[in-house]
Order: C-alpha cells, then sequence, then structure tokens
C-alpha cells in the first residue's frame, strides 16, 4: 500500500461499510427518522408563492460539472432538480432550470423531461425549460441575473456548487424580490447565500436532500451510515485531543501511516 | 440492458482510481492516466448539446418576439462571430485574441467587479444585531476588520492577535467540521453511483 495512506483506507473501509451496512437495513424495513431541515422544507414553500402569483421558479446547481469540478455536489443536485422540477410540473407553474456545463445540461435535461412524465404533463416539457448559459463563471451570472428580472423570477433556487458569482445571483435574486434559497458546499460561498437568502443550506444539508425528498431506503440508509461515519471521526479527534494532552503520540503515529 | 453497461463501466474506472490511490501498482497508474486524458474529449461532446440548446431557446426568443428578444440577436451573433474565427484563423489569431482579451475580459471583470458593491451590501444586512447570533457575527467581523487593517494596531496593539486567534480557532473549527461532514458525504454519494444505488444521472427513473 501507499505509505501515509493506510489510516485513509481503513476509515474508508469503515465508513462504506457502516453506509452499506445500513443501506440494506433501510431496504429490509427498518425505519430512520430524519431532522426537519428549514431550508428544504421551504422549497415547496417557494413554489407554492410562484404559484399564487403565476410566476415562474428558477432553479441553478451552480457552474460544477459531473466530472471534475464539485462532482459528488453536482450529482447530488440531481435529486434536488428532480424534486423541484415534479413539483412545478405537478403545480403547472413555469419552471426555468438553468446550467453551467455541458455534461450537467445533458442529464438535466433527461432529468427535467423525466419528472413532467411522471406527473403525466408530458406536453408542457419544452427545450427552454432547461437552458444551457456558458461554462464562463461571469457570463453565467448575468444571464442568470438578468433572467431572474426579465422574467420576472418569484422563487429563485441556488443550490449546487458555486464560486465566487454566487453573490452577483443572489443579491440580483434579491433585489427583484424572489423568494431565495441557496446552497452550496463551497465553505467560501456560503456566507453569501446566507446574508442574501431566506433559507440557506449549510454544506452537507446539500448532500442531504436526495434522502430527504424521497422514500427510497438507499438515499435514508446512506444517511444514518454517513452519521455513524461522524461518529466515528469524533471519536478519533476527541481520542486524539486528550493522548496529545497526555504527551501520548500513538495515534498521531497511527494516522500518519 | 441500458443501465448495466454504464453502471459496469462506473465501477471499473472507480477501481482503477481506488487502486491507483491506495496501492502501489504501476499498470493502474497508467490505465487511469489514460481515463483522465478521456474526460475533455467526452466533455466536448457534451459542449455540443449545451450548444445546439443555447441556439434553440435564443432562436425562439427571436422567433417569438418574447421580452428581451434583441438581447437573443447579440448573444447568437457574437457566438457565430467567435465560432468562425475560431473554426477559420485559430484560436491563436490577433482578430480572435482581439475578442477575447477587449470583450470577454473586459466584460467579466465587470461582472467581477460588482462583487465588491454586492458584498456591501449582503454585509450590511448580515450584521444587523437582530439576535444573539447575528451579534457574534458582527461583534467577530468588526474585530476580524479592525484586526486586520493599520487602524487596529493603533487602537490596541492585540487586535491582529486577536483577528488572528478568530480565524484560526473558531472560524478554522467550524470549517473544519464542515469539511469532514461533506468529505463523509461525498464519500456516500461516490459509493451510490460506483456500485449502482444511485442512477438517476444515467436517465433511470426511480
Amino acid at each position: 500500500m501507499v505509505q501515509g495512506r493506510i489510516s485513509l483506507f481503513v476509515m474508508g473501509l469503515l465508513i462504506c461499510g457502516s453506509i452499506l451496512l445500513h443501506i440494506q437495513k433501510a431496504r429490509k424495513g427498518e425505519e430512520y427518522q430524519l431532522r426537519p431541515i428549514p431550508a428544504l422544507d421551504a422549497i415547496d414553500e417557494a413554489i407554492g408563492r410562484a404559484v399564487e402569483m403565476g410566476k415562474p421558479v428558477h432553479y441553478t446547481p451552480g457552474v460544477g460539472n459531473l466530472t471534475t469540478r464539485g462532482a459528488p455536489t453536482m450529482f447530488a443536485t440531481l435529486d434536488i432538480l428532480a424534486h423541484i422540477a415534479e413539483k412545478c410540473a405537478s403545480m403547472d407553474v413555469d419552471f426555468i432550470a438553468t446550467t453551467g456545463s455541458g455534461d450537467v445540461q445533458t442529464v438535466s435535461e433527461e432529468i427535467v423531461r423525466n419528472a413532467y412524465a411522471r406527473v403525466g404533463k408530458s406536453d408542457a416539457y419544452s427545450i427552454d425549460k432547461v437552458r444551457y448559459l456558458s461554462t464562463d463563471q461571469w457570463a453565467y451570472a448575468s444571464e442568470i441575473a438578468d433572467i431572474v428580472k426579465r422574467e420576472n423570477v418569484q422563487a429563485n433556487l441556488m443550490i449546487g456548487y458555486f464560486a465566487a458569482e454566487s453573490i452577483v445571483i443572489a443579491e440580483s435574486g434579491r433585489l427583484s424580490g424572489a423568494i431565495q434559497i441557496g446552497g452550496t458546499t463551497n465553505a467560501y460561498q456560503l456566507p453569501f447565500f446566507v446574508a442574501s437568502c431566506d433559507y440557506a443550506l449549510i454544506a452537507q444539508e446539500v448532500l442531504a436532500a436526495a434522502s430527504y425528498f424521497s422514500d427510497d431506503p438507499v438515499a435514508k440508509g446512506s444517511l444514518v451510515g454517513e452519521d455513524y461515519g461522524k461518529a466515528l471521526c469524533l471519536i478519533t479527534i476527541v481520542l486524539g485531543v486528550i493522548l496529545s494532552t497526555l504527551g501520548i503520540d500513538f495515534l498521531n503515529q497511527l494516522i500518519k501511516k | 440492458m441500458k443501465d448495466v453497461i454504464p453502471v459496469l463501466v462506473t465501477y471499473f474506472i472507480g477501481a482503477v482510481m481506488m487502486i491507483e490511490f491506495f496501492f502501489v501498482a504501476p499498470w493502474a497508474i497508467s490505465v487511469s492516466a489514460s481515463i483522465r486524458s478521456w474526460t475533455p474529449v467526452i466533455t466536448a461532446f457534451a459542449v455540443i448539446v449545451g450548444t445546439v440548446n443555447l441556439v434553440l431557446v435564443h432562436g425562439k426568443n427571436i422567433s417569438r418576439k418574447t421580452v428581451g428578444w434583441y438581447r437573443s440577436i447579440v448573444l447568437l451573433a457574437s457566438f457565430l462571430v467567435t465560432a468562425v474565427l475560431g473554426l477559420t484563423v485559430g484560436q491563436g489569431a490577433s482578430s480572435y485574441m482581439f475578442i477575447f482579451d477587449n470583450i470577454l475580459n473586459t466584460v467579466g471583470s465587470t461582472m467581477f467587479a460588482l462583487c465588491a458593491f454586492y458584498i456591501g451590501s449582503s454585509a450590511f444586512r448580515a450584521f444587523q444585531a437582530r439576535n444573539l447570533q447575528a451579534t457574534v457575527l458582527l461583534v467577530s467581523g468588526v474585530l476580524v476588520m479592525i484586526g486586520r487593517v493599520p487602524i487596529g494596531e493603533y487602537i490596541s496593539k492585540h487586535m491582529p492577535n486577536i483577528a488572528q486567534w478568530i480565524m484560526d480557532v473558531p472560524n478554522t473549527a467550524g470549517q473544519r467540521a464542515m469539511m469532514i461532514a461533506m468529505g463523509i458525504g461525498f464519500v456516500s454519494q461516490c459509493l451510490r453511483i460506483l456500485v449502482g444505488y444511485n442512477r438517476k444521472h444515467l436517465g433511470a427513473v426511480e
């Protein structure tokens, strides 16, 4: 094995084992309760407000892509997109999704088309429901700012992977008076969403959205497995602090292996 | 079968990448390097889909004369000129670089500059002491800002140290907690994709 990655491999095995174990348990019928996440509950409220106003709902997953930049986050946003598109289709409200990379566009078109089909509204789907803007972050941000203002968007949902353009998109939405829900796994952009949005999803809450929206045992079980992984990390940190304070270097050396 | 082959391909590629990372296996290094070199090619094909969508959406705007339809003409004209120049005279040509240096970069810089004003307006709202958490944010924000400018040291010689402590201890602790939680979330997400539990990206209706 590569020196310095043995402990990482063992930790990875334990976390993956925990996730797979809880997925199996959930599939066998074990019920898990998830804590309420206000920002995810607010998505339905924001769509409801757009329905009342008769104005569109806008969703963007950010500038990440499915291969390199923020890939795991972008995969998680596909579940959020599916939920929002299905909700908008069922409530007959205009829906606009915007993307900033070719691969996300390709997959998003398929997901939104499927969402419309699931609620029996295939006829309502059109090519401009999912719009490709640009891979350039500033071109992408300025186009979203324009769409939000020009099309009078009432619910502006920004959940995914964002870089510096996050503040431009969020403040444009706020100025146009839309109800805003933002969320990202990029810690440097989170303060902007917290300041500019009505609700913000913080880091891992973005990844938990799939489990939150569906009754799929795989999604719920994996979330419980993740919690056990977090508990393992917490125990390791506390143990490390105690041992280091006592001058015992054992755990530190073990982690470096 | 439509889903099985992509899942098997994903599983194989994921396994090779993990073997390369954790084990000393020269064959895995060369295989993973080849796979990584395919990424730009595959991404380029996806960009074609995006470009088709861009042209169709803006073509529809023009034909239906929706609000701001004239902007779609500007976009399509710019797209056409840039694409034709790039394909004919090449990306290093002065005419192509003129567009890049004098239009794209300039407009991008303008948008970037807007961030300063937007950060100012959002910070003003965030720093209103409406409750305990917002007050803590306000106090720590003011301490960090004052501690990081020359006047902070004139007010008190401890100000830079206080600012640094806020950044190094509570701020770093919070960021690391988020990073650990996200890291485990990423592992879970990738695991579900690798073993084929999550197949939405393949067009599967779950």
